[in-house]
């Protein structure tokens, strides 16, 4: 069983915070939702939010603990895959496809361990990421068609996965989405060397200033979230998708790793340019409180060392809040 | 009389029925479609991800006892006059290929049923006897019987009404070996084998797919058969593709002519139509995977392109510049299990020889517009020939040598344009017209040489015709045909290649050899192409004679 899906705060953060993200998603635009993420061999989230799904991109290891078991990963696929196809028989789902291997393999490499090919055929509506799995990071991988071998960091799937979205929304003009995306510290480590260079570093040194109260962990995730913000937006705008942070959820996984996840409100913009605008302000955004999902609901974080302003709660009334919802998404 | 027991039917003969069946693993997709198609299906959807397979029709779908009877071995309800499956036994087409087999249906006012096949358990039983039996004989009682294999291992269950919402029937194959899962995963491989053998519409990017279908239309209600497309859409993982007829107008060089249909009639028996569409460049199709004929009954393919029907049209040269199919509507004609022929009986006798006088009437038909073609080509050549010697008329008036070539030539244009008239080669009107334009213009053109040589003889000097003189008579030559122009060849293999013949790496290397030591050798670039053009000509008259 995956790790982090039988825990009492993934289901606040499921039920509380996803949950009625998706269902206004779903009202808004009026359909129901293409799912692309790692439900986990039960399939919890797919369980969770199915009122609002019509189809379901899975990507599935099926096996987490070292070393890999290629028999006991099959038997777990084929869970998934069971429970994926009786929603599709009675008709909970239209359709789903399933990626056997870790989501950074798959879509970089273009195929999964079955040598499936890995193609989009649509706008992803909700795409549920989840860094949290033992790869570490700069991962090796080799190109199937030149056999040369790159090092990718893990923020170049979020690359990937934008281009192939960029280019169903090109014929697609009204392209909005939720990405929700959930990373923890073996991805700060193993990322930290790409952190903040060139036109970053006047706010990183001026950030990491001001937390010079704070003990270690609290700074890493500040700088984190600092480092994510800057990654998704980057590849939010360069894909010609308006990004728009909602506030940042922050806790404890079951195995005592403190875990981020960052919830984007996507909308594809045409411009001449080819690169969407950035409505939010970096330096507000990292002055907001975290929230703080508990087994019971979301309350925010208070750090008695650091001035952060409050934020909104609950998920669509911080949604409204959003430029891009005013503007666009209410048009 | 004799009384059989249970155990004289092993349940061996279901492993070795399907194997020697369903060779192809796509096959069993073609077997399950089938199915849907028997039950007046509109949409199908072929979805094939890890580890499972599905077919979902719209069908009208099965009820419990359809259900139960659907599990029967070799025995079938089904009319072979309005069904496609009738053996009763496509159902276990995929007893190879999966661990289970799971069939949900659900027809209108009642709630679905279930129906699962535990394949893989039947599988290892059956191996589990061989093994047995290569140790020590075994006793009857000890041989597993057909009724009990399928008795132990096939369930049938009814459903609640929210396990399967919709009409119609899906069909799940889970577990597929791995071996079957490689190959029924490559989108391409899969979509044109299904492309190729399912009652499909055309595609819009087939100009003439409309008016065949019509055509086909139009003959089955005259005939009071239905004639029954699906709709197909097939998904590997995230490649998702509807279906069509895999002709393209874009195979065609330059273009097809339009659609020609023959009756498959011999005596009084009626037994379809077919059609074709010639490539009108004189060329091979291409895309060897449209290239030549298909036989289609109730829209289904039997055998392939080249087993079946090549061998009617003698030469392939024919065949291979066009694609079409032979539809038979002939209710009694009926396809063998595997739909690789169709089932000896004296009306196949009388089908095949209705396929031979098909072949026939459409290599005259390829070779009337092969005829038809080169006499365009002449006559243009000709009007090209007219034009030039007119216009350099001025500087020849001098020169008697040159005036006697060009009226020489003069006579053998026109003796050549008159063996193509006499023999029906201009048939449109237009080209019969521009025919008598050109020739009159010769008969004028040679009494001009005449009277300029005679002039010469005596000696005299001869008045140039103005530039307007000559634009006047050039112009009043038809203009040219919209016959396509000739194919280059750049060398002798591109002119094998272009008669569809295949050949391998040793015979292209061999041709290769034979263009560079006898057909290149001390040639100007121009005398070869002439060469190879003439060549060409020669070749297609071969084949034609």
């Amino acid at each position: 069983m995956n790790e982090f899906n039988d825990h009492p705060v993934k289901q606040v953060i499921r039920e509380q915070w996803c949950k009625p993200l998706i269902k206004h998603l779903y009202e808004k635009l009026g359909y129901k939702l293409t799912y692309l993420g790692l439900p986990g061999i039960d399939a919890i989230d797919i369980l969770a939010w199915i009122d609002y799904l019509n189809k379901v991109i899975a990507f599935d290891i099926g096996y987490y603990p070292k070393p890999y078991n290629k028999t006991k990963a099959e038997e777990n696929i084929a869970v998934l895959s069971n429970i994926l196809n009786e929603l599709e028989t009675n008709g909970s789902i239209e359709t789903y496809s399933l990626f056997h291997g870790y989501i950074e393999d798959v879509v970089l490499k273009g195929m999964d361990l079955n040598r499936t090919p890995f193609k989009l055929n649509e706008v992803v509506t909700i795409y549920n990421l989840d860094f949290c799995n033992p790869l570490t990071a700069p991962q090796k991988i080799i190109d199937p068609i030149s056999g040369e071998v790159y090092s990718f960091y893990k923020s170049e799937v979020i690359r990937r996965l934008l281009e192939l979205q960029r280019n169903h929304s090109s014929t697609n003009k009204n392209t909005k989405f939720i990405f929700h995306i959930t990373v923890h510290s073996a991805f700060w480590e193993a990322e930290a060397e790409n952190l903040f260079s060139g036109d970053n570093i006047d706010l990183y040194n001026q950030y990491t200033k001001s937390l010079a109260e704070l003990d270690e962990q609290e700074k890493n995730i500040r700088l984190l979230r600092l480092y994510m913000i800057d990654v998704i937006k980057t590849q939010f705008c360069s894909n010609q998708f308006i990004p728009e942070f909602l506030p940042t959820l922050y806790y404890n996984g079951t195995t005592d790793n403190w875990l981020l996840c960052f919830t984007v409100i996507g909308t594809y913009i045409r411009s001449a340019a080819g690169k969407a605008p950035f409505y939010q302000s970096t330096e507000k955004l990292i002055s907001e409180k975290f929230l703080q999902p508990n087994d019971i609901n979301i309350k925010h974080l208070i750090q008695n060392f650091v001035r952060e302003a409050n934020c909104p709660k609950d998920p669509v009334e911080a949604i409204q809040e959003l430029k891009s919802y005013k503007e666009i998404w209410l048009k | 009389m004799i009384t059989l027991k249970k155990s004289d039917i092993g349940g061996e003969i279901i492993s070795i029925l399907t194997k020697g069946m369903y060779a192809d693993p796509k096959d069993a997709l073609r077997e399950y479609v089938q199915n849907s198609v028997d039950a007046k299906a509109k949409k199908i959807e072929i979805k094939i991800r890890q580890n499972n397979i599905v077919v979902q029709d719209n069908g009208i779908g099965m009820d419990f006892t359809s259900m139960r009877n659907a599990i029967r071995l070799g025995v079938s309800d089904k009319n072979p006059k309005n069904h496609v499956g009738f053996m009763g036994i496509g159902i276990y087409s995929s007893f190879h290929i999966c661990e289970q087999l799971t069939i949900y249906s659900r027809v209108k006012d009642q709630n679905p049923n279930k129906i699962s096949f535990n394949f893989l358990k039947m599988r290892e039983e059956l191996e589990q006897q061989r093994d047995t039996r290569f140790k020590k004989d075994v006793k009857d009682e000890e041989l597993i019987a057909l009724q009990k294999l399928l008795e132990n291992n096939i369930s049938i269950n009814n459903l609640n009404e929210e396990d399967f919402l919709k009409i119609g029937t899906r069909v799940e194959l889970v577990g597929l070996e791995q071996d079957f899962f490689k190959s029924l995963s490559k989108f391409d491989e899969v979509g044109s084998y299904l492309e190729n053998v399912l009652p499909l519409p055309f595609d819009s990017k087939f100009k003439w797919g409309k008016e065949i279908e019509k055509k086909i239309k139009d003959e089955c209600k005259k005939n009071k058969l239905d004639f029954d497309i699906v709709n197909v859409k097939l998904q590997v993982n995230e490649e998702v593709k509807n279906l069509y007829k895999p002709f393209d107008d874009e195979d065609f060089e330059p273009e097809s002519l339009a659609p020609k249909f023959f009756e498959l009639k011999n005596g009084n028996e009626f037994f379809g139509i077919a059609w074709g569409c010639l490539n009108k460049g004189n060329t091979a199709i291409k895309n060897d995977v449209v290239r030549g004929f298909l036989i289609k009954k109730q829209g289904f393919t039997i055998g392939n392109r080249d087993d079946l029907l090549l061998e009617y049209f003698k030469r392939p040269i024919y065949f291979n510049r066009s694609v079409g199919e032979v539809i038979v509507l002939h209710s009694k004609l009926l396809p063998n299990a595997s739909r690789s022929t169709f089932e000896p009986s004296p009306l196949r006798v009388s089908f095949y020889e209705c396929l031979s006088d098909f072949a026939e009437a459409y290599n005259a038909y390829g070779t009337k517009h092969q005829e038809e073609t080169k006499a365009n080509k002449e006559l243009d050549k000709a009007i090209d020939f007219y034009k030039k010697t007119n216009a350099q008329l001025n500087f020849f008036t001098g020169d008697s040598e040159a005036l006697l070539i060009r009226l020489f030539k003069l006579k053998e244009i026109s003796k050549d344009l008159d063996r193509r008239f006499n023999a029906g080669r201009f048939e449109s009107i237009n080209r019969t017209e521009d025919y008598k334009k050109v020739t009159q213009s010769f008969i004028e053109l040679a009494t001009q040489i005449r009277s300029f040589i005679e002039i010469k003889k005596r000696k005299k000097s001869v008045k140039a015709k103005t530039d307007e003189d000559i634009a006047k008579e050039n112009l009043s030559l038809p203009p040219k045909s919209d016959t396509i122009q000739e194919e280059e060849f750049k060398n002798l293999l591109e002119i094998i290649k272009s008669l569809g013949i295949e050949i391998n790496n040793d015979l292209e290397s061999i041709f290769q050899l034979l263009d560079e030591q006898f057909i290149q050798p001390s040639k100007s670039k121009q005398d070869y192409l002439d060469t190879l053009r003439k060549l060409k000509q020669d070749i297609d008259e071969l084949l034609e004679d």
